[in-house]
């Protein structure tokens, strides 16, 4: 290009919102401007930078004027696209750090970022009081009795050995609940109703192990993070439709974290040489509490809750069963009645 | 300075000029622009995603001319992450620790407990409305049109509290001044709103809205009923073999979840589309006025499009392919009546924000 080229452009000085047809010139350091009254300013390169462009005209802007653009259809200037920079994109950084350290940064960003999100739960679970949390979220008190709470650790550490590393720590609480929840970290928390309803060791062992395979699996923390993490992210990007999405994530998530536990607690009960019944006879009791109901609808709305129906795991559980086999009790009369006293004060 | 604003050529021969927002942007174009910007937003986990949105932002505006010169985006990706991160300061933080702080505080501060969930519950909502407020204040600061840039007459806390205000009296007459409600805030935002040396004016009247407003809520209600009692005792008994089949059931749930956010989508079209033609035909801008022609039939077949696109890209299409066929139905739905003198136009004076709107983002209001 030579520097006699002069083109004519469009000036918004950034005061106004008038257009000034003006006419520009290019040289070695500076753009130089013609006003239509003869007027002409000189503006240096190094203040210069590119605004957008599209097909057919781009505009320039000044690092020190606000909202001050020039802006050239001319074919001839097009061109200069490739001599300017935004001043202000990730591609200027890019371009003045070198592309190979801009992208091995990238990288390791993005790598950092991933690791402490994928590890967060896991470094903060530890931080919260271990065993206020249980107490507090049921809101009741808890069976405070040695003995009795010594078996169910011990039948804990038993069926799964590999969890020593994490800690594991059964509780359990006053309450006539049948039911029993694993927390993050490791918690794993009993209601006395449980104890109550269960006709034998191996029925108490079997919700336990099914507990603590939750515990194995990490499910309590992946919760966590779906519920904190990904349910604000997926929100804040897609509105209604992410809430759709994650509704269903949540739900098949659910279920299949049901039936690994379950499989999970068939393969520690198989570890201490107990049989599989006590999981499915428990199992089916809860079904018929219940309650008859319309089965279709029941079945249907299976589905949409998060607990797959009891029979279709009882089931599943009895089918481990091998009638041939030589079961141990999982817990010797002594230690029974342990447990059984353990809520009686 | 309103009446030197006028065309002085504008107003008795010809008559005033309408025109649209000129829309010159092609899917040809766009398409490179958004497979890049996804393949960035996937591969750094999303972090990239503020980038993505400055830079299809960036194409939209200045494929955009409005009373033949183009709009261009100033925000940077920069400056919405930044925005994301108050967000999580303001929002998210404080709704984590609610929720881990819970069981504490119901065990040691039994009686407090309501006080303090209902104070939160406010403060949401004056943040809610707050973050609105900012995120229409971010777009017009953002927004350069012949050189010129637009803003808000306040920081946008009166809103929030107002807006809380309004919210409670549609909360307390069991929804039905929500017309009034929402018309309120909208005229109460725009009339802060300007571009330039200019302020828009918003008087729309809610009364208008009001009856298609109850017809909604009415036939909502109704379908929901009929659809539900429909399913209990016509097809629920069908799906008792299913118990094998876990995408029989997963199916059904979908089925359900998506018919029901289709019915809710479908019925308050009707009302959305009145209320927007009411709202943006009330505005003006000096010697501009605005209407808006989308009707209902119009909506009801972007949605569909919308649907279609979100099947066809797996979902994908929320990381800006909607934005494009939401921004070209605006601007193809969006009439101009007048023109400006712009040598009368000057700067805007009002305040700029540093940052982002990523409190809106996080709390999924959008600005309009």
């Amino acid at each position: 290009m030579t520097n006699s080229d002069s083109l004519p452009a469009a000036l918004f000085d950034g005061e106004s919102a008038s257009r000034h047809s003006v006419t520009v010139v290019r040289t070695e350091n500076a753009l130089a401007i013609i006003h239509e009254d003869g007027r002409e300013e000189s503006v240096p390169w190094s203040m210069i930078f590119l605004g957008d462009s599209k097909g057919t005209w781009l505009s320039l802007k000044r690092n020190d004027v606000f909202g001050w653009r020039l802006v050239l259809t001319d074919p001839r200037a097009l061109a200069w696209r490739q001599d300017l920079t935004r001043g202000d994109s990730l591609k200027d950084l890019a371009r003045c750090y070198g592309w190979p350290a801009f992208a091995a940064t990238s990288v390791l960003v993005v790598g950092l970022i991933s690791v402490v999100a994928f590890n967060f739960m896991d470094w903060v679970v530890p931080l919260i009081p271990r065993d206020q949390v249980i107490a507090e979220m049921s809101g009741g008190e808890m069976c405070d009795n040695k003995p009795g709470l010594s078996v169910l650790n011990t039948l804990a550490m038993r069926m799964y050995p590999d969890l020593k590393d994490v800690n594991v720590n059964v509780k359990v609480i006053d309450d006539p609940t049948t039911n029993a929840f694993a927390a993050p970290g490791g918690r794993i928390a009993l209601f006395r109703g449980v104890i109550e309803e269960a006709k034998n060791p191996d029925e108490v062992a079997g919700v336990l192990a099914h507990e603590l395979g939750h515990a194995a699996k990490k499910h309590p923390e992946r919760h966590l993070v779906r519920a904190f993490g990904f349910g604000i992210l997926i929100s804040s990007v897609g509105g209604d439709l992410g809430g759709v999405a994650d509704m269903l994530l949540t739900l098949s998530n659910s279920r299949e974290y049901e039936r690994e536990a379950d499989q999970e607690a068939v393969e520690a009960l198989e570890r201490i040489g107990a049989s599989p019944l006590g999981l499915a006879t428990f199992f089916e009791r809860m079904a018929k509490t219940e309650g008859p109901t319309n089965k279709g609808i029941s079945r249907a709305m299976s589905y949409l809750s998060t607990h797959p129906e009891l029979t279709d795991r009882a089931n599943a559980a009895r089918k481990k069963f091998e009638p041939n086999m030589r079961y141990k009790p999982s817990l010797d009369a002594a230690a029974w009645a342990a447990v059984q006293s353990m809520c009686k004060s | 300075m309103d009446s030197q604003l006028y065309k002085p050529d504008s107003s008795a021969m010809s008559g005033m000029r309408w025109s649209k927002p000129e829309f010159n942007g092609t899917i040809k174009e766009f398409l490179p622009l958004w497979l890049k910007t996804l393949g960035l937003t996937l591969v750094t986990l999303g972090i990239y995603r503020f980038w993505a949105t400055a830079e299809i932002r960036r194409y939209l505006w200045s494929s955009t001319e409005i009373l033949d010169e183009p709009l261009e985006f100033t925000g940077t990706g920069k400056e919405l992450f930044i925005g994301f991160l108050l967000a999580l300061l303001l929002f998210i933080l404080p709704v984590s620790l609610l929720n881990f702080g819970l069981p504490f505080l119901f065990k040691s501060f039994p009686a407090q407990v309501g006080g303090i969930l209902t104070l939160f519950y406010l403060y949401i909502f004056v943040i809610t409305n707050f973050a609105m407020y900012r995120a229409q204040r971010y777009r017009l600061t953002r927004t350069l049109w012949r050189g010129i840039r637009g803003g808000m007459a306040q920081s946008g806390w009166t809103y929030g509290f107002v807006g809380l205000g309004m919210y409670m009296l549609g909360a307390m007459t069991l929804g039905f001044m929500m017309p009034y409600a929402s018309t309120f805030l909208w005229n109460m935002r725009w009339n802060d709103a300007s571009f330039g040396s200019q302020m828009f004016s918003s008087d729309a009247p809610w009364r208008p809205m009001f009856t298609r407003y109850w017809q909604s809520i009415l036939a909502f209600v109704g379908i929901s009923i009929t659809a539900s009692v429909i399913f209990f005792t016509q097809i629920a008994d069908r799906f008792s073999g299913f118990e094998e089949t876990i995408t029989g059931g997963i199916a059904l749930a979908v089925a359900m979840v998506i018919g029901f956010y289709a019915l809710a989508g479908l019925v308050f079209i009707a009302y959305r589309a009145l209320q927007l033609r009411i709202w943006i035909g009330h505005l003006s801008w000096g010697p501009i006025k605005f209407h808006f022609t989308a009707r209902t039939t119009d909506w009801l077949f972007f949605y569909l499009k919308v649907v279609g696109l979100l099947i066809l890209t797996f979902g994908t299409a929320i990381f800006g392919l909607i934005s494009f066929f939401s921004w070209r139905f605006m601007c193809r739905h969006l009439d101009i009546e007048g023109d400006i003198n712009a040598a009368f136009l000057n700067q805007s004076t009002t305040e700029a924000p540093g940052h982002g709107e990523g409190l809106a983002d996080a709390l999924d209001v959008g600005a309009f």
